[in-house]
């Protein structure tokens, strides 16, 4: 009859390390789990059975290699990427791979079902069927936020069931001082006195201590030097990163202000261009043309269309129209018109950029009406001439654009 | 006036944690080293391993000599940090047992509150496990006694991410392989007066045993440890580096 025992053993520092990296994490943390594995048979013959066999199977996990973000090695559907396995275990190699882990925060200990599916996915990718999943789940358990539970377990699939199997934590356990009280009884016999003393040399040096005593002293002196060495390097290690870390955060937030500081810079640069640049050319010329006819020279209208005289340029350009632009003063308008502006309801009017006056062919009041074209100062039409027919006299009720 | 809350730097909590896993058989303690803000709250940075001079179980006690050589600790500590440090609280470990204080726990915890109102006491349950599920536990809590009744008062205890381990830290880790060596030296020569001649060697046995037993349960898993932490700081550092260069050029051509 065969019985299969099995067991997770993994070392308190381990398990440490383990919360101490969900710890320093805001979210889910996952990683591999390296260690080996070891299988005993022990057969027990009883008077009733004499081939009673026994199967330990002892997995100890060694050490865990974090990832840096979750779905590191397998993709939102459960599938496994084995070359991202590679290069997170990077120096170690894949055979020593005996499982994986999860910790999650408030979370059931309960394996959900894409873990399930990437454990498949895993256990065909690394060609382990032994391979173990550790789910570490740690949660409040008082509403005062005083006490706090971690809970751990070990997963195992047999076809589609998966069992728990017991985690041992190793730590120094039974030792204790009785030890040292529980001494065999002495024996009086003369030959066998005679015997140890004769070999006593060989163990006990002459002030009566064992010699292995010596040896396991020195031995776990030396192992304190390891141990002060080794903390040492990790120390110096750990301000590396701490640096590092501190430097890349920094560099982070330069980073980040520099982008803002550029969105600004190109948000002014589109506002600084949608604001129109002052047409100085034709401010002047419609001085010219009209002195005095503040309605026509404002640029500034309201939200109703109505032109607002207030904000007209009185800037002197210093551009003399009767040079720069001869000929638009040499069709100058009889008089100026003050306040008569085009108005809405219905008709269209479209601006077109000023050209010389030769190139405009003259146009008569009816093809205005008629025609697409934009229309042009120049020509002898007045403005009251381009004023459609059905204006209602009120020459600030306007909603579209002044005509020049 | 009591704590409002206990803020634990992440690697002062693996000190504790990796203390408390230590043994299974019998309860270990230490002492908490920070510093106390003006809203009560109790910043723990380090903390420190203690040999427990007498190991009955209903018996807690630091000699004079251990709250001096946590004194010095604190100092250290400040000289470090460069903010003045103390000794603002103690923890111990629950094996098998509950994560509650008992009556001794909140007596003691009483007393020390006597000298130092805003001392907390810090417990951590472990080696405890379902039978049924197979799941394992572990749980920690904090609390302070409320002097006249003698009843203890629950603290929020919050663990502060720290994710570079300090070296104080570091240092208080390693000292626990050291310590378990004296308090077994101080056993054996204790017992080695008292003891025949003739059975001079069996205690020598026993002793020989014993710190075996300790480098391979505690002084062996903690080299082992360190080693991959220097390896998994070393991965870190090389992508770190790669980062920092990264965004180094990504802000040149800005």
């Amino acid at each position: 009859m065969e019985d299969s025992n099995s067991y997770i053993r993994v070392s308190g520092f381990v398990l440490g390390s383990l919360m101490f990296q969900h710890l320093n994490s805001d979210s889910d943390v996952e990683g591999l789990i390296l260690g080996e594995t070891k299988a005993e048979e022990r057969s027990n013959i009883t008077d009733s059975q004499i081939d009673n066999i026994q199967f330990e199977h002892t997995i100890n996990i060694q050490k865990h290699i974090s990832c840096r973000k979750l779905y590191s090695f397998y993709n939102r559907i459960g599938e496994v990427n084995q070359d991202e396995i590679r290069h997170i275990l990077s120096n170690y190699k894949e055979e020593n791979v005996i499982g994986w882990y999860k910790q999650r925060r408030n979370t059931d200990q309960q394996m959900t079902f894409r873990e399930q599916v990437v454990h498949e996915n895993l256990k065909r990718a690394l060609s382990n069927h032994e391979l173990i999943f550790l789910l570490l789940t740690p949660s409040e358990i008082t509403t005062s936020g005083s006490t706090h539970k971690l809970e751990y377990a070990v997963y195992r699939s047999h076809g589609s069931q998966y069992c728990s199997v017991p985690v041992l934590v190793s730590n120094l356990g039974l030792l204790e001082e009785q030890d040292y009280w529980r001494l065999s009884a002495s024996c009086s016999s003369v030959n066998y006195n005679h015997a140890v003393r004769k070999h006593r040399s060989k163990f006990f040096s002459s002030d009566g201590s064992l010699h292995e005593v010596d040896e396991i002293n020195d031995m776990n002196n030396s192992l304190q030097g390891e141990l002060k060495m080794a903390c040492k390097k990790v120390e110096e290690s750990e301000r590396l990163v701490e640096k590092l870390l501190a430097d890349i955060s920094d560099l982070r937030r330069t980073v980040n202000e520099r982008k803002q500081e550029l969105r600004e810079i190109s948000a002014d640069g589109a506002s600084t261009l949608a604001q129109p640049q002052e047409n100085v050319l034709l401010c002047e010329v419609i001085k010219t043309l009209f002195p005095g006819a503040s309605l026509l020279q404002t640029q500034a209208l309201n939200f109703q269309g109505f032109p607002l005289p207030e904000f007209c340029c009185s800037t002197d350009h210093g551009i003399d129209i009767a040079t720069t632009l001869p000929l638009i003063l040499s069709h100058t308008l009889p008089k100026a018109r003050k306040g008569r502006l085009g108005r809405g309801g219905g008709t269209s009017w479209r601006k077109r950029p000023l050209r010389e006056s030769s190139e405009v062919p003259k146009r008569k009041k009816g093809m205005l009406e008629e025609t697409e074209e934009s229309l042009s100062v120049s020509g002898s039409e007045t403005e009251e001439d381009l004023i459609p027919a059905n204006q209602n006299g009120n020459n600030l009720d306007v909603s579209n654009s002044p005509v020049f | 006036m009591a704590v409002s809350a206990v803020h634990l730097e992440s690697d002062a909590f693996l000190v504790c944690m990796n203390h408390a896993l230590s043994t299974e058989k019998e309860e270990v303690m230490g002492l908490c080293i920070g510093e106390v803000d003006t809203n009560r709250i109790v910043h723990i940075h380090s903390v420190i391993i203690l040999r427990r001079s007498d190991k009955r179980k209903d018996r807690v006690e630091i000699s004079p000599e251990q709250l001096s050589s946590a004194a010095t600790e604190s100092y250290r500590l400040a000289e470090m940090t460069g903010r003045p440090m103390r000794v603002v609280g103690w923890y111990h470990s629950h094996p098998h047992i509950t994560v509650w204080p008992s009556h001794v726990d909140v007596r003691t915890q009483a007393m020390y509150q006597m000298m130092d109102q805003g001392f907390v006491g810090l417990i951590f349950s472990c080696f405890i496990e379902d039978k049924n599920t197979k799941t394992g536990r572990v749980l920690y809590t904090c609390f302070q006694s409320v002097h006249l009744n003698k009843i203890k008062i629950e603290i929020p205890i919050h663990v502060i991410p720290h994710e570079a381990i300090g070296k104080v830290c570091l240092e208080s880790a390693v000292e626990l392989p050291r310590i378990l060596c004296q308090e077994e030296q101080d056993t054996y020569r204790k017992i080695h007066r008292w003891v025949a001649s003739e059975a001079q060697g069996s205690i020598q046995f026993v002793f020989t045993k014993n710190l075996c037993s300790q480098m391979s349960a505690v002084s062996g898993p903690l080299l082992q440890w360190l080693e991959d932490r220097l390896e998994q700081n070393k991965q870190n550092i090389i992508e770190l580096q790669l980062e920092k260069e990264r965004l180094t050029q990504e802000l040149a051509t800005m």
